[in-house]
């Protein structure tokens, strides 16, 4: 793995590591928003708290 | 080649994000312990994660419904004052919270209730034919405690596919939930499979948005309970101030009902007359079925449970027709049948002023008498 890093040239180093970082930031928007979103979908007629 | 290596590289750097941020908001609900354990919102009692986060040796989990709500300042209006240096508690439960809510979150939380001891505060409300109804169920129930409850591995299979069966059949309006608990009940009778997958990451993903949820409250969390000394309390004391609490709040009835209660739901009923034909209510119901499994799974799982039954406000029931002795006796047997249940039998107290608030709700001396009776329980050997 080492080695294999190693010999990459450095553009493809940049590109490595912004596609890393872009799926990283993908994945964290999409459980942010699915952390927020109303998922549960239960009719709300006695819904309200208390 | 090289995409799909970053791609897997930025997802294991998501897992770790992920990792990092569960544990602050771990850190966030301990730094908060009392302000959340105090904080009565659904979003805290569907997190069994939470529960776990702030109880301690001294917590007593109480399960209940829309009693459980007021918590008041106590100098004008007594409820729950339970919180000195030798017990505390944690409530769980508002309206339409009923047996079968509160087993899946006794099985989600139990292992972590270091006292060994939960109270139980059973409603003849609860105890309709059908139990609790198919309109209110879907609102208040909570995935991540069915999805703990099922993974604990102390609880029978049989009791576990009656929540599940009892579940669908009450989520039959609400197809999305019921969709997914479907999935759950395949992957529950077998784990190795695409279902197996989803369950899991569905469980942590209820747990994660459980904390969240709580988290993003923790701002507004501004009830307390007074800390009081239990232990050098004077009971009669607080009973003469509940007697005055009460007769300042009740003024335009002889019920013992709160006046702006009174003005909105009952004046109008009360003018109608007496009922003369009397009946009994809350003999046959399904509720008894939930309840006879909360009380088994409470054993499997080494729980004793402390199972207060709280009367109706009975001059008004009687004057409505409406009878509950036999309810109450069936309360007494259930209770019998069960070596790890003590009955605190408050039925009592049914038609003492002031005992209830309401038609229905726990009042004044109500709560007094509640709270002596739970503190001397919990902390009985």
């Amino acid at each position: 793995m080492k080695h294999y890093i190693k010999n990459l040239r450095k553009n493809e180093k940049v590109q490595i590591i912004v596609y890393a970082l872009g799926t990283c930031i993908i994945c964290i928007f999409i459980l942010l928003y699915l952390l927020g979103a109303d998922i549960s979908q239960a009719p709300t007629y006695i819904y309200s708290q208390f | 080649m090289k995409k799909l290596y970053a791609m897997i590289a930025g997802f294991l750097l998501f897992v770790i994000v992920v990792f990092g941020f569960d544990q602050h908001l771990d850190k966030q609900i301990m730094n908060n312990k009392e302000a959340v354990r105090n904080h009565r919102t659904y979003e805290r009692f569907w997190s069994s994660e939470t529960q776990k986060l702030v109880m301690d040796e001294n917590t007593l989990p109480i399960f209940g419904s829309s009693e459980l709500v007021s918590l008041e300042d106590y100098e004008e209006n007594i409820s729950s004052f339970l919180n000195s240096p030798d017990m505390n508690i944690v409530t769980i439960g508002g309206g339409y919270f009923q047996s079968l809510s509160h087993t899946m979150e006794l099985g989600a939380i139990a292992e972590n209730v270091e006292s060994k001891k939960v109270a139980l505060f059973l409603s003849p409300q609860w105890f309709e034919e059908m139990g609790v109804s198919k309109e209110a169920f879907p609102g208040r129930f909570g995935e991540e405690n069915l999805l703990e409850f099922l993974a604990n591995d102390r609880i029978s299979d049989t009791n576990k596919t009656y929540v599940l069966d009892r579940v669908l059949t009450l989520l039959e309006d609400s197809s999305i939930q019921r969709r997914r608990v479907e999935r759950y009940k395949k992957a529950y009778e077998n784990k190795i499979s695409v279902d197996g997958i989803y369950m899991e990451v569905m469980h942590n993903y209820w747990k994660l948005r459980g904390k969240y949820s709580v988290c993003r409250q923790i701002d507004e969390m501004s009830q307390n309970v007074p800390e009081v000394d239990l232990k050098h309390m004077d009971f009669k004391e607080m009973l003469l101030v509940a007697e005055k609490q009460g007769k300042n709040n009740c003024t335009n009835n002889d019920f013992g009902i709160y006046d702006e209660y009174w003005d909105t739901y009952v004046e109008e009923r009360y003018k109608a007359g007496e009922v003369k034909e009397k009946a009994e209510f809350y003999t046959d119901s399904i509720e008894y079925e939930d309840l006879r499994c909360f009380l088994q799974v409470a054993k499997e799982l080494g729980i004793d449970v402390i199972l207060v039954s709280i009367p109706v406000n009975e001059a008004w029931y009687i004057f409505q027709g409406m009878l509950c002795d036999k309810y109450y006796e069936n309360i007494k047997m259930i209770s019998k049948e069960y070596d790890n249940v003590v009955l605190v039998d408050m039925t009592k107290y049914a038609d003492e002023k002031y005992f209830h608030k309401d038609v229905m709700h726990l009042g004044w001396k109500g709560w007094v008498r509640v709270n002596e009776a739970l503190y001397k329980e919990f902390k009985k050997e």
